[in-house]
């Protein structure tokens, strides 16, 4: 058992890091929600390897693991990087270009209830996970309205009247498997949201003054501070054992990749909405980006999975496990 | 970033589990845990059994009688007890869990020679004196006074919630030998005999019913000072090595066997009516089930993380504390879903016939156990807040 980063995967996490630092500040994400995907810089991200990290050498991947990937979504997740990132990943090998960033791959679990898809507006193809199987569906076929105030202006949204439908691509195993990916991907961005809303609110808290004191000495933020710190850690060793798990091909992975998004979920939501409450009046505001995490976890937290079912996932596992 | 065992620790698991199967099942029925005599004759019982069997003293370094495991084989060794239900440490935790190890780090090697053994088979019990009633939280302000009188030390003080004290051979007891120095330059470790004249245990009942713990007068106690561990007036950097192994991994096991509660509360739900169907088709109680879950799996995740980070030398302060503050929690959570699900079955303390509901109904009552003692969780977002993320300290 070696269960922390390796030395390559801390390499894999401070180089996306300082990408998405020089490339893809959060103004980025802001513009690309009103005017559009840039996609000389979705290049760029696919030339980072991002979208093929779990491809073969021989597909002109990097030949590595969910690890991995869970690992560069964690970095993704935190910079609030806008465009279908999960769904561009798991297409990587089954949708031409989608690897190179030539076209862009949205994804969308179909669930009951209106249809929303976050991304189609910039995408060449929609992924469509459904419980037993995935199909692909060209973007320009499919009729829908963008939504104009959607909750998180980063990622555009579009209703559809019904769940396309389209080329069935996996069935079985293979389609199980890549709906356990979407779902762990995103609760590694979730993850992401909740470290990154624990340092800025951190930052803040160390430099605010009221009373003739930084608002981090007083203890009811330090508290607030801790419980999001506390959160962060424990979400942290969950969504990467859920990774490992996946990985290995575990009999446990289906209870792990459904607790990773109980435990990311939670923590972004809690993170980013105190990251909010921390920053006072000025949290209130649309100039500050912190809303923008909060509404963010709030789309992640309903992708590819939510919290409450998850937690069913957990229970029925735990059940299983019993008999 | 790897969870499977090398071929090596599968060993280790595989030989673990064929002894557990083998005496688990040999052992007498626990006493009633308000024996406490009862119950310490049947912690050296065990601890006997694991000494015999070459696992006393797991973590410990061979040269001092250990097995000197990795820490991947006392995880290991943790986890498989747990799985085989096999009893806790009871009584022994702190020779095992504080004094032992800290007598390896800072003792002499007479003290060492003198103590390592009845602690490794379980014939030595002892005890814990740091806290008093004026200092809990705020352990440095101890007042329990040692004056130096020749090649002696006399002891004149009060502690409070000594656990074992009323069954303990030894105690590592916090003094304070400089009374005009810096609170936390004048403290000192002694060991002290529980034999010693002078020494008065009146037990206190804690809300669970059960005397755990104990207020401990001393009243002129002589102790040797040849029984002081590290210098005079350094006691309280000792403590401070002490409660690194408390913090280490002290609440795994019972992290574990929360792990086991939860099992067992999904099978009384399917048992347990609530309206017109079993507590399980209740949305809200399964959903709670699967939270808890995820998040004892989640820390017991975070316990691998924290004892490779362990391995590779760097201190898991973050794990520590950030461990302690959300089992915590989580211990609280789920003493309450316990008693959503047992509902009235969960007005007794005992088990009802063909409804063992006892351990569930005494682990909600733990659960403040676990978020006051070894550092309140208040404390322990003090220290994530200050020591971790760098906030300015209160102070
Ligand atoms: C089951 C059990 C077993 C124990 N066994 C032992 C033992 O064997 N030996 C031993 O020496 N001790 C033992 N203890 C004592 C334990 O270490 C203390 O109870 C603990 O350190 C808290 O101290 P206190 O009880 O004096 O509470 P206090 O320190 O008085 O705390 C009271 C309240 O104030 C809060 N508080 C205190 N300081 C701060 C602060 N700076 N900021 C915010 N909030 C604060 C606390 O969180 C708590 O809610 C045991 C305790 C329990 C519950």
């Amino acid at each position: 058992m070696h269960f922390d980063l390796d030395a390559g995967q801390r390499e894999l996490q401070s180089a996306l890091t300082r990408f998405c630092h020089d490339l893809f500040p959060v103004a980025v994400a802001r513009e690309s929600g009103e005017k559009g995907l840039d996609r000389g810089l979705w290049r760029r991200l696919a030339d980072m390897g991002v979208f093929a990290l779990a491809l073969p050498d021989s597909d002109g991947g990097a030949g590595l693991t969910v690890v991995e990937q869970v690992l560069a979504f964690e970095v993704l997740g935190a910079g609030l990087v806008p465009g279908p990132i999960v769904g561009s990943t798991l297409a990587a090998g089954l949708v031409e270009g989608a690897s190179t960033g030539d076209v862009v791959v949205a994804a969308v679990t179909a669930t009951d209830g209106p249809v929303l898809v976050p991304g189609l507006r910039d995408a060449d193809w929609l992924l469509v996970l459904h419980d037993d199987r995935v199909e692909l569906v060209e973007a320009a076929g499919i009729h829908g309205d963008l939504v104009s105030r959607p909750l998180d202006p980063t990622s555009p949204l579009t209703r559809l009247d019904a769940i396309p439908s389209g080329e069935v691509l996996l069935l079985g195993a293979a389609s199980d498997a890549l709906c356990r990916t979407a779902s762990l991907l995103t609760s590694a961005a979730l993850l992401g949201i909740a470290r990154r809303t624990t340092e800025l609110a951190t930052d803040y808290a160390k430099t605010r003054e009221q009373y003739g004191r930084t608002i981090g000495s007083f203890q009811a933020i330090k508290h607030m501070l801790a419980d999001m710190l506390a959160l962060a850690e424990v979400a942290s060793a969950s969504v990467h054992a859920a990774g490992v798990m996946l990985a290995d091909t575990s009999a446990e992975a289906e209870r792990a990749v459904a607790g990773a998004r109980v435990l990311a979920g939670k923590a972004a939501l809690h993170n980013a909405a105190t990251n909010v409450q921390i920053h006072g009046g000025m949290g209130f505001t649309w100039e500050l980006d912190a809303h923008l995490y909060l509404k963010r976890a709030r789309l992640l937290s309903v992708s590819h999975g939510n919290v409450d079912a998850a937690a069913e996932t957990v229970a029925t596992q735990l059940r299983g496990a019993l008999q | 970033m790897e969870l499977k065992d090398s071929e090596a620790d599968a060993q280790f698991r595989k030989e673990l589990r064929v002894w557990l199967a083998d005496v688990v099942p040999s052992l007498p029925s626990p006493p009633d845990p308000r024996d406490r005599w009862a119950s310490r004759r049947f912690d050296e019982t065990w601890q006997r059994l694991q000494y015999d069997a070459g696992y006393a003293g797991i973590a410990w370094p061979k040269a001092h009688g250990g097995r000197g495991a990795t820490p991947t084989e006392h995880l290991i060794f943790l986890e498989e007890l747990a799985r085989a239900d096999a009893p806790d440490v009871g009584c022994g935790f702190v020779g095992q869990g504080h004094a032992g190890p800290t007598l390896i780090a800072e003792g002499s090697d007479e003290q060492r020679a003198e103590h390592l053994p009845g602690i490794l088979d379980g014939t030595k019990v002892w005890c814990q004196g740091f806290s008093e009633p004026g200092a809990g939280s705020d352990l440095a302000g101890l007042r329990t006074r040692a004056v130096r009188d020749g090649d002696e030390y006399v002891v004149t003080g009060q502690k409070i919630w000594t656990s074992f004290a009323q069954v303990a051979d030894y105690c590592e007891l916090l003094v304070r030998t400089d009374p005009d120095a810096p609170k936390h330059k004048g403290i000192t470790w002694l060991i002290l005999p529980m034999s010693s004249p002078g020494i008065e245990v009146r037990e206190l009942v804690t809300l669970q019913g059960e005397a755990e713990f104990a207020e401990t007068y001393l009243d002129e106690v002589r102790v040797p000072v040849a029984n002081r561990v590290g210098e005079e007036n350094d006691g309280w950097r000792v403590a401070m090595v002490t409660l690194s192994f408390e913090r280490g991994t002290a609440f795994v096991p019972e992290m574990l066997e929360s792990l086991r509660l939860v099992e067992d509360l999904a099978r009384l739900s399917e048992r347990l009516r609530r309206g017109r169907g079993p507590a399980w088709e209740d949305a809200g109680i399964r959903r709670e089930l699967g939270t808890v879950a995820a998040e004892l799996d989640a820390l017991w995740a975070l316990t691998k993380r924290n004892v490779t980070r362990g391995e590779s030398g760097t201190v898991p302060i973050v794990g520590g504390s950030s461990f302690k503050l959300y089992y915590a929690d989580v211990r609280h959570r789920l003493g309450d879903l316990a008693m959503r699900v047992l509902d009235q079955a969960g007005l007794v303390l005992e088990d009802l016939p063909d409804l063992t509901v006892g351990r569930h109904v005494e682990g909600s009552l733990h659960a403040f156990a676990v978020s006051i003692a070894a550092g309140s969780s208040q404390v322990q977002r003090n220290i994530l807040a200050e020591r971790v993320l760098g906030l300015p300290k209160e102070r």
